[in-house]
Parts: C-alpha cells; structure tokens; sequence
C-alpha cells in the first residue's frame, strides 16, 4: 500500500511544479512585451465595439438617403454610405456580430477538438482511429468549401456560420491535443496517477488536458483571424450575416462599386480594423508561443 | 610553395573572445596564444567549456550567436584573418588555407547531398572542375581516408553511411582543397576505440604531408598518439605549453599534473616512448 | 529504381479510392441535411403535383435513403452527375469546362506565393537584423489579415480597370491566361504569409546549422552554402506545408474566381450556392475534395523526391 502511496506523492509534485511554472510565468518581472501590445490593442477594439451605444448616436441601419455619400464631418466622423447611414455606427455595430461569431467560432472548436484529441492520444482501440479517421476526412475538404456547402444546408446567418465554422475547424486542435497527449502519456506522473487507481476521465481533465491546452489556445490566436476572414468573406458574398445586421463584409461590399470612382474608404476602413485585430492577434500568439518556448 | 615566408602555418596570438552571459559580456577566451609550423600536429587540450572549440571556430570565423571577437590576432599562413586589420573576419582562406572536421559528423555532412558531392564541391566551385574530374577527385579522396568501394559509397547519403564512415568522409571533404591548416574539433569523440586509431592515422599522414594539425581535445591519450606538440587551456587561457615530452614529463601546472594523473596509463606510454624516442611506434604497440 | 517508384506510385493511388469515398458518403449525408424538396426546386415552385411526383420518382427520392446512397455512388463511378436544375447542363459538362480555369489559379497562385516567400524569407533569415523581422512580421499580419476579396477587388481596380495591363474576366470561347494572374497573384498574397512562417523558420535553423558551418569551413562561397545547403534543406519543410495549406489555396481561388468573374469551379460553386442548385454543389463538393488529396500526393511524392531520408522511410 505503501509503495503506491509513493508515486501519487510524487505526481502531485510533479503536477505542482507544472502549474507553479505557469504562475511563475505570469508574475514574473519580465512580462512579454507582444502580449502586452496585442491585448492593448484587442482589448481597446472590444471596448470600442463594446460600448458601441456610448460612443455614437446613430442607429448603424437608419438610412437617410439626404445624407448620403458624406465626407468626414464632425457629426458623421467616417462620413456616410450611399444610403446615408453613419459610417462610425456601422464600424462599431458591424464588429460586433463578426467578433462574437469569430471568437464563439474559435472558442467551440478548441474545447471541442482538444477533447477529442486528449480522448484520441490517451486510449487506445476503435475510438482514437474514428476520431482520427473522421479529422482525416473533413481536413480533405477545403475549409471554405465545406463552410460554404454547410452554410448552404443550414441558411444564412450568424447562427450557421458558427455551426459551419465549428464543425470543420475542431480537426487541427485535435491533432494538436493529439500529439500532446501522446508525449504526455508517457511522462511519469500520467503513468502514476494512472497506477494509483485513479479514474481516466479525472486524469483526462485534471492532469492531461490543463497541460495540453496551452498549444491550442496559441494557434487559437490565428484561428481568430482565418474565422473573421471567412465570416466578412460570407457576408461580401451574401451568404453570410443577414441584414440589415451591420456587419464589416457587407460594409465592403456596399463600398465596392464605389471603388470605380475613387471612393475608397467605405471599404478600406473596415479592412483596417480587421488588420489591426490581426496584428494584435498575432503578436499576442507569438508572445503566447515564446513564453512556451521558454518554459519547455 | 615550400619556401614559406611565414615560419607557422597557423599563427594566434593573444586572442580574447567575449561570449554573451545573463546580459553580460564576459572573456571566454582571455588572451590565447598558439603557434603551428608546417607539419606540425598540435594538441590542445582542455575540459569542456573551456574555450578551445570557441578558438577554433575563431580560427574558422564561424562565431555563433552570442560570440564576439575582441582583441587578438589570428594568421593563416601569415595572412591575417581576425585580428585589428579584419576585424570581421576574412574568409578568403577558407578552403585552400584553413579548414576543420567537425565533432558530430552526423550534424556537420548536408543531409540531403550525396556525400562524393559534398567531398568535393567547395574544390568543384573553387577549381572550376567538371563533373567527371571532380568525381574522380572525390574517389581519389574517399580512398586516401580508407573508404572502400568508394565508387558505390560516392551516391550514398550521410544517414546511410555508419558513423567511423561518416567521420572519413568529413575529413576527405575538409582536405579536399589542401589545406595548409587543419583544425580538429574532437573529431574521435563519438567513435569506438578501433576506428579512432584509423582515423588517426589519417590525420598523421594528413601531417606528414606538411599540413598543420590543431587538434582539439579532452583526451591526453589522443594526444600522446598523434602530436608533437601541446598546449593546456583552462577556463579559457593556455596554463602549460610545449613539447609532448616536457610537458608530460616535467609539468609546470597543477591543472596539467591532475590531468595527467587522471590518464594513469599515460605515464608508461610516455616513458617508453622517451625511451625509443619514437612515439609513433609506441602507439601503434599501444593500440594492439 | 524507378519501377519501384512507380510501383509506390500506384499503391498511393490505389489507397486514394478509400479517401474519396470517404469525401462522397460525407458529401452525400451532409447534403441530405438540405431542408426543401429537391423536385420543387428543380421545377420552381408553380409545377404542378404530377410534374413533382413524376420527378421524384425519376429521381428515386422516393426510394430509401440506403438505396439512394448507393445510386449517388454509382453515379460517382460512371461519371453520370446528374443536371444541373439552373443551366440545364450536365453536371459534368459544367465542371469539365471549369476545372482547367481553377487548377491554372491554383497554380500560377503557388509559383507567385513562392516567389513571394522565398526572398522575404532569406531575408529575414540571413539579415539577422530586429527590423526586417518585425517588417515582415507586420507585413505578414496584414496580408493575412486583409480578406482576400478586399485585396482582389482593389488589384482589379487598380491594375486592370484603371490601368488597363490585364484583360478582365473571361474572353468568349477561353480563358486568358493573362486575365488570370491578378487572381492568382491575389491568392497568392494570402497565402504567403504562412509560406513565409514556416520558410523563415526552418532557413534559421538550416543557417546555424553544423552542416552550413562545415560548407563554410570547406571553403564554399557565401552564395553556394545559401542555395546548395540552406535553401535546400529549407524549401523541404515549405513543400510540406504549400501542400498543407492547399485548403486555403482552394478557399482563397474560390473567393477571387467570383470577385474577377472568372467562370472557375469557385464561381461555379457560389452561384450554385446561391441558386440552390442541388446537384452542382454535391458534385463539387466531391471534386473539391478529390483536389486536396490529389494534392496532398503530389506533396508527398515531391517531398519524397527532395529528401533522400523520407524514402528510406517509406
């Protein structure tokens, strides 16, 4: 009896030192300057789109065709739309669904496909292979393609996109959580956990998932990007948000024909909004990768 | 080419190299000096992390990151390659003056070229050879370092190749344009007893042929077999230099005297070879 | 030797049937999902009962979903696809006259997204220098960033409407190639960002490697070691990840088909998307996919010709 009490002395202090390392991380003096450039910058987008009633007066769908096609003047700062509505109002509104369908879009599937990976490099038999059988067949589909043909099935809207986007983008996160798993079976502390007699599924989530998460959550950070393009892609096409929802993509396209007699900011500036959020997601996912690098 | 207008082939003199340390630079190299003549092999002798590969590959002008020249002179063949007059390094002599056989041929052979090519190309580029003779010379090379069937050894890749294999063809590939200096970086370190003396041999008669050996290496009894001549590097400056004999016989440095009784079997070799005054037959009996 | 490689070859080929079929029993169940009558909307909505019925019957959505599934199966193999309900064409036909336009995007969008990546990645890897890292981190970010129908949409402007060097869209009776490089070079942009990534990645590694210290110290010039040992241990690892990333080649030649007006599979798709044209999106849906893999082989077998290891290991 004695002799199993040992090791879950010893994994609890290996699994200790893991998360001590991760505390350590965050308080630590240095902190990484590219996380700290991308949340600013995120997190001042957010609160902008956020605070979207405080910050404008005007309805993002109210057309005033009187007003139409201003320049930049102190009462429409961006100016106005062929239809004359406030182009500072749609910016702001318009973030908001595309946003909460990316970052919905990214969360789900994270959750989702690390599961499944850690499931798929944990056990072993019929339910890793299904798994990795069915990652293989939606990876050999174009990601557009099959968000596209699932936007078909289920309708336009927010709502099916996030299903779209959902059901085809759990595959890498699971081959991500996959692979962890798998090099993290084999360290001594799963082994002794596992040997101690404690259950799969509170190993699964108490010890290999936390450790496993981290991968993920840093390719997450692009996912967020390829998300919010597909998203403002749809909406472009028509497939995607319905209106009169604001949303950045049919910004764009209201702006296209426009492009002809030089008129280009209805649809440069909310391309510059999507670039600056890719900027700051892409520091904040190479700060994430390079404090990793460090710990491992 | 045999009258010289340089007395050594390979010339540092007082050479400090600074390394990055938490922030900080700090002389891991503090002030080295080693002379090489013609044909001469030269040992030099130090435990890991005290600068001797960091010279060498200052001799080479392969600093990696981190590695910052300071003060200090190095001359290929009189040339002067580091040093206040080419503070960047001059790689003109690379290849005809100075080369090196790395440590770890596995890491150091191009994996995904065949490894006759890789014998030869710098000699190819150098020389303008064609394809034919430059296959020929590479052939020519593969059986002067005891590669047998070269010709089918020619296509093969570095990860086919066994490590003693390898090793060969690294030196084959480092001597390839004739160099006047050879640096050694451990080169017998990763190797099983037998094939280390065949390398050495290849390395004496790459000596004899009037090519200066720096030979890096932890290994006294490496040294016994192959140099004339020693220097003793702690924590980054030389403590003990000159010949094999004095400097086995008559130590001046306490550093050098644990080292060598740290080689206990050392001390009869020696002796022996202070006897016949031969210490290239003393080996060969040594490795029977 | 190269009977074995074609022998590799063939087994590959022979492991794709599986592959496929899995893309067509995905295709085929997803798409059952589809609410609405397939027969109303083939016919419209004022055809009468019998003309539904009748089609329905001729269709086999009558008979069990086993024995349509299996029907589609068939139909797969003989090439027999069906109508399309908005053109009224084969199938077949329409993706026939579609697919060179696409596959000529994707690749020419390749060729420039190398041609891109390649010296931005030397640069970054050989410079050494902060700035040029951070430049083509930033530049990176935003061609990743900018949807690619934004940047289509302004080359088109730009470069063909106002300055007139490309033709637009399709030339009756053909393609014009030439109409098809702002397309190509727009993909291209959005999907070098990842090239460059990777690229830049594995030239760090190849450049401080022991293997280009040692050409250095054999006495190779600056140039040799660059393109004989780095460039080419470092393109390896970009092959595998174009090859990868041929979902987002696909995704992004789709996109800028429909904002150039190009009549490719992608334009195809979306008005068949919009048309809720039932047959053309099953089919491509399939073709779609048998691209990927076709694609995912040719990586393989390139990578495989590159590096004498991944032979060795079968």
């Amino acid at each position: 009896m004695s002799e199993t009490r040992i090791p879950v002395a010893q994994a609890s202090k290996d699994y200790a030192r893991i998360k001590l390392t991760g505390t350590k991380l965050r308080t630590r003096r240095h902190v990484n300057v590219e996380i700290v450039i991308g949340c600013v910058l995120l997190g001042l987008i957010a609160l902008l789109v956020i605070a979207a009633p405080l910050l404008t007066p005007y309805d993002p769908t109210h057309q005033s065709l009187r007003e139409a096609m201003l320049g930049s003047s102190s009462a429409h700062p961006l100016g106005t739309d062929q239809y004359g509505r406030d182009i500072w109002a749609r910016l702001l509104y318009g973030g908001r669904i595309d946003l909460f369908v990316a970052v919905m879009a990214v969360f789900t599937p994270l959750v989702i496909g690390t599961i499944l990976g850690a499931v798929a490099g944990y056990f072993d038999g019929p339910l890793p292979t299904v798994i990795m059988r069915l990652a293989d067949l939606v990876s050999s589909f174009p990601f557009y393609v099959l968000v596209i043909v699932l936007v078909f099935v289920l309708g336009n809207g927010g709502m099916s996109i996030f299903i779209a986007i959902s059901a085809v983008s759990w595959v890498p996160y699971t081959r991500i959580s996959r692979g962890e798993t798998l090099i993290l079976r084999d360290r001594e502390f799963i082994a002794s956990c596992k040997a101690s007699g404690f259950s799969d599924g509170w190993v699964l989530f108490r010890h290999v998932i936390p450790n496993i998460a981290s991968q993920g959550i840093v390719y997450a950070m692009s996912d967020i990007v390829v998300n919010l393009g597909i998203i403002v892609t749809l909406s472009y096409f028509g497939l995607g948000i319905v209106p009169p929802t604001p949303d950045w993509g049919q910004m764009m396209n209201d702006g296209q024909q426009f492009l002809a007699a030089g008129v280009y900011s209805l649809t440069v500036i909310p391309t510059i909004v999507i670039v600056l959020i890719s900027l700051a997601l892409s520091f904040i996912g190479d700060g994430l990768a390079n404090v990793l690098k460090v710990r491992r | 080419m045999t009258a010289h207008d340089y007395e050594y082939a390979l010339e540092i003199v007082d050479l400090t190299i600074d390394v990055d340390k938490h922030g900080e630079r700090v002389p891991a190299v503090k002030g080295l000096t080693i002379r090489v003549r013609p044909g001469e092999s030269h040992g030099l002798v130090g435990e890991s992390g005290s600068g001797k590969s960091l010279t060498l590959r200052a001799v080479m002008g392969l600093f990696s990151k981190g590695a910052h020249y300071r003060s200090g002179l190095i001359r290929i063949c009189g040339h002067e390659v580091l040093g206040p007059d080419a503070p960047n390094y001059d790689s003109s002599m690379r290849g005809k003056g100075v080369s090196m056989v790395f440590q770890e041929p596995a890491v150091a052979l191009n994996p995904i070229m065949k490894v006759g090519w890789q014998i030869v190309d710098a000699l190819r580029e150098q020389e303008h050879l064609s394809r034919a003779a430059a296959r020929s010379r590479a052939i020519e090379l593969m059986t002067s370092v005891g590669i047998t069937n070269p010709e089918d050894r020619f296509d093969s890749y570095p990860f086919e190749l066994s490590g003693g294999m390898r090793q060969r063809v690294m030196i084959a590939a480092a001597i390839a344009c004739k160099p006047k200096v050879l640096l050694c970086d451990e080169p017998t370190t990763a190797l099983d007893v037998t094939i280390q003396r065949q390398i050495l041999d290849i390395f004496r008669s790459v000596a004899d042929s009037g090519t200066a050996l720096l030979y890096v290496t932890h290994d006294l009894a490496v040294v016994s077999q192959l140099c004339e001549t020693l220097s003793v590097i702690y924590h980054g400056s030389i403590v003990e230099d000159g010949t094999l004999r004095d400097v086995f016989d008559t130590p001046q440095d306490d550093y050098t005297r644990q080292l060598l009784s740290s080689t206990p079997y050392l001390k009869g070799a020696m002796r022996a070879a202070t006897n016949t005054g031969a210490i290239d037959d003393k080996t060969s009996e040594k490795g029977d | 030797m190269s009977g074995l490689k074609w022998l590799y070859i063939g087994k590959r080929l022979l492991l794709l049937i599986p592959t496929v079929w899995g893309c067509a029993t995905l295709t085929f169940f997803l798409l059952k999902l589809t609410p609405g009558d397939p027969a109303v909307q083939a016919l419209g909505p004022k055809a009468s009962r019998q003309a539904l019925a009748a089609l329905r019957e001729s269709w086999g959505l009558n008979d069990p979903l086993w024995r349509q599934y299996l029907r589609f199966l068939g139909d797969l193999c003989t090439g027999n696809l069906g109508t399309s309900y908005s053109a009224k064409a084969p199938v077949s036909e329409l993706i026939a006259t579609r697919l060179p336009v696409t596959l000529i995007i994707m690749v020419l969008a390749a060729v420039f997204a190398v041609l891109i990546a390649l010296p931005l990645s030397v640069w970054v890897a050989t410079s050494g220098s902060r700035v040029v890292t951070e430049f083509v981190r930033v530049l990176n970010a935003v061609a990743q960033g900018w949807p690619t129908f934004f940047l289509g949409a302004i080359l088109l402007q730009i470069f063909a409407i106002q300055l007139g060097w490309f033709p637009i869209g399709s030339v009756s009776g053909g393609v014009d190639i030439a109409a098809l490089v702002l397309p190509s070079f727009a993909v291209a942009v959005s999907i070098a960002p990842i090239i460059i990534r990777s690229l830049t990645q594995s030239l760090q590694d190849s450049v401080n490697s022991e293997y280009v210290n040692f050409g250095r110290a054999k006495g190779l010039s600056s140039h040799a070691v660059l393109f004989d040992y780095a460039l080419r241990n470092g393109s390896i690892s970009a092959v595998s990840v174009l090859g990868i990333q041929v979902g987002f080649l696909v995704g992004g030649t789709l996109v800028v088909e429909n904002v150039f007006a190009v009549p490719g599979l992608g334009q195809l798709l979306m008005d068949s998307v919009m048309k809720r044209d039932l047959p053309v999106v099953q089919t491509l849906t399939v073709v779609f996919g048998i691209i990927v893999v076709l694609v995912y082989l040719i990586t393989d077998l390139v990578y495989g010709a590159l590096d004498p290891r991944a032979a060795k290991r079968g």
